[in-house]
């Protein structure tokens, strides 16, 4: 075609090869992006779910060592030492069920023996003496969480009993053995405990 | 020739995926600097946390000696060893909270005196609310919506503790001699040994005289009286600056021998230096100082001592007394001296350290919460309303029992 200008001769080659994704591969492609953020963000999820955790577990530590030093000082006589005998037929520690919708236990019997704190809160030390080194925790608003309490945000539940040693020969009364249980729902919901024990000598 | 092909993208293409590429990276930006930012109030909560109990631990180790070896008062209200009181500021022969000074035997005899500065520390930037001497109100803010915790702000004293012990080696006095050159002689049990020039406590049998000493050129010897099996060490006395451990007035004429020499005698002082103008109004630093025959401070400031621990508000201290007739604690003032009933008294003194991070005062929970607050992710509570600037703290607390003071015969 010797008389045709070059431009239709460019026009009626064959069009170049323009062919983009299919829309089979732009799902699968589209799939594995979500697959990979939702991974990401799941991730970050759960990493900052543990970060709290371990912050609630750390300041709970804290509750149980702070109250258990303070009734380590105590003398045997002490009158908080004789209020919180667990009755026989209750349960032991403050959590009742494990899960999502764990519950707690009821409240101690005695005086004194359940309470929810708060583990960061500011107190002035020279402003009581009870044995009970933590102020009690409230809620939002400023109203004091009840001690049977289904849930007071941000604070600890501690539960007490004292009872006597188990082993009465080597540590006959009055020593005493002091059990601590701290309860705390993390954000999900879920109640969480720890414990320690303490043991206060007979003598004085 | 066959033409290449040439298919390329268009303009609008390129930009839509330079644009789909920006964004993706400052998210992945983002989303880097934010968990590298978790991870740093992350460990600067953990420092802090591990800081301040160590700081804790570490005070309650040096009161659970306060007292030990120094004696106590006698009958006429003296005490076996007391520190220089200054006018109006009483001394102590255990612990001593808030005004007291302190004497280092370094040849100078600096005195440095805690808690005299008279600048009140107010936060935040308040007026002194009007409490004594560096008493400070805290008042701390809710998360959510930036309004007071509490009703009424807390009052807390940042105080300086002074705790005076004899921790060293201790040994029964086998012989002592006034005269022109005061001599003595004290019984070798085991590995005991005093180092030449050792400021040491001496009292008698009974415990009510006392006085501080240098034990100076001791050197094995036979024992005057042949009553200590291990043989016995004799020395001579050196007397230290009378201004810094003051002597019980009946311990100048006392019979010393079956009495107790106390080694390592010295005071530790625990106080919030807050003079570093780089901190925030009523943050300082916690600093220990050592006084004893060999080291001391010139003054009460960022020299003084080693530090303990950065960024703390306040650290309070209260003195109990265990009443038997009423079963309660008793405030026992601002002193740990025991009296001469005889009877053991349970003492105990409760400490609450209140610090907070150093690169943000947020709690891992409240930081987290306010990054949430854009993402509302379930299961995580409320969203707060605003990010707003608070001022969480985090207290810490201890007990301590202390057994060490005042534990000799009734006279």
């Amino acid at each position: 075609m010797p008389n045709v200008p070059p431009t239709l001769r460019m026009m009626n080659k064959p069009a170049s090869p323009r062919r983009g994704f299919s829309i089979l591969e732009a799902i699968v492609a589209s799939a594995i992006l979500g697959i990979g953020l939702i991974g990401l963000v799941r991730l970050h999820s759960a990493s900052m779910h543990g970060l709290v955790r371990a912050q609630d577990t750390n300041a709970a530590s804290e509750v149980a060592r702070q109250i258990a030093e303070r009734f380590s000082t105590l003398p045997p006589t002490a009158p908080e030492l004789a209020n919180c005998l667990p009755p026989p037929a209750s349960p032991s520690g403050c959590r009742a069920s494990y899960g999502t919708s764990g519950v707690l236990n009821p409240v101690k019997g005695g005086a004194d023996c359940t309470r929810w704190v708060d583990g960061a809160a500011v107190t002035d030390v020279s402003s009581g003496n009870a044995g009970w080194p933590l102020p009690a925790a409230t809620f939002g608003d400023g109203t004091p969480c009840p001690d049977n309490a289904v849930n007071c945000p941000g604070a600890y539940r501690v539960d007490i009993s004292v009872g006597p040693h188990p082993d009465a020969a080597n540590h006959p009364p009055p020593a005493r053995l002091v059990n601590i249980w701290v309860c705390w729902r993390d954000p999900g919901g879920l109640v969480n405990e720890l414990s320690t024990v303490r043991m206060i000598p007979g003598d004085l | 020739m066959r033409l290449r092909s040439e298919a390329g993208f268009t303009l609008i293409e390129l930009m839509v995926a330079v644009g789909i590429a920006i964004f993706l990276t400052m998210a992945a930006v983002a989303f880097a600097r934010h968990e590298t930012k978790l991870m740093g109030i992350s460990t600067d909560r953990l420092e802090m946390q591990q800081s301040a109990r160590a700081a804790l631990d570490m005070l309650a180790d040096d009161i659970g000696q306060a007292g030990a070896g120094v004696g106590y008062g006698n009958a006429s209200g003296n005490f076996g060893l007391v520190t220089d009181p200054l006018p109006g500021k009483d001394s102590f022969a255990g612990v001593r909270i808030d005004n007291f000074c302190v004497e280092s035997v370094d040849g100078v005899g600096t005195r440095v005196c805690f808690n005299q500065d008279g600048t009140p520390i107010a936060y935040p930037g308040a007026a002194d609310p009007g409490f004594a001497g560096t008493d400070l109100s805290l008042q701390t803010s809710d998360i959510n919506t930036g309004a007071p915790r509490i009703a009424t702000p807390y009052t807390l004293r940042t105080v300086d503790i002074g705790i005076l012990s004899a921790t060293g080696s201790y040994s029964t006095v086998a012989d002592f001699a006034f005269g022109a050159v005061q001599t003595g002689q004290y019984c070798n049990d085991g590995d005991i040994s005093f180092r030449d020039g050792e400021l040491a406590l001496i009292r008698n049998d009974v415990g009510d005289a006392a006085r501080a000493i240098l034990v100076q050129a001791p050197t094995a010897a036979a024992c005057s009286y042949g009553q200590c099996l291990g043989g016995c060490t004799s020395f001579t006395v050196g007397t230290p600056p009378a201004i810094f451990y003051q002597n019980d007035a009946s311990a100048d004429s006392a019979n010393f021998v079956a009495g107790e020499l106390h080694g390592g005698l010295h005071a530790t002082v625990w106080f919030v230096d807050d003079s570093d103008p780089s901190y925030d109004a009523g943050i300082g630093v916690l600093r220990r100082a050592w006084f004893d025959d060999a080291r001391g401070c010139a003054a009460r400031d960022s020299t003084c001592g080693d530090e303990v621990m950065p960024y703390v508000d306040t650290l309070q201290a209260t003195i109990w007394e265990w009443d038997q007739s009423t079963q309660t604690w008793v405030n026992s003032g601002q002193e740990m001296v025991r009296d001469r009933t005889g009877q053991r008294h349970r003492l105990r003194v409760d400490l609450e350290l209140v610090v907070r991070a150093k690169a943000d005062s947020r709690t891992p929970r409240d930081a987290l919460q306010l990054r949430l607050a854009p993402l509302c992710v379930p299961n995580f509570g409320s969203c707060p309303a605003s990010k707003v600037d608070f001022t969480e703290r985090q207290a810490y607390r201890t007990s301590i029992e202390v057994k060490n003071s005042g534990y000799m015969a009734v006279q």
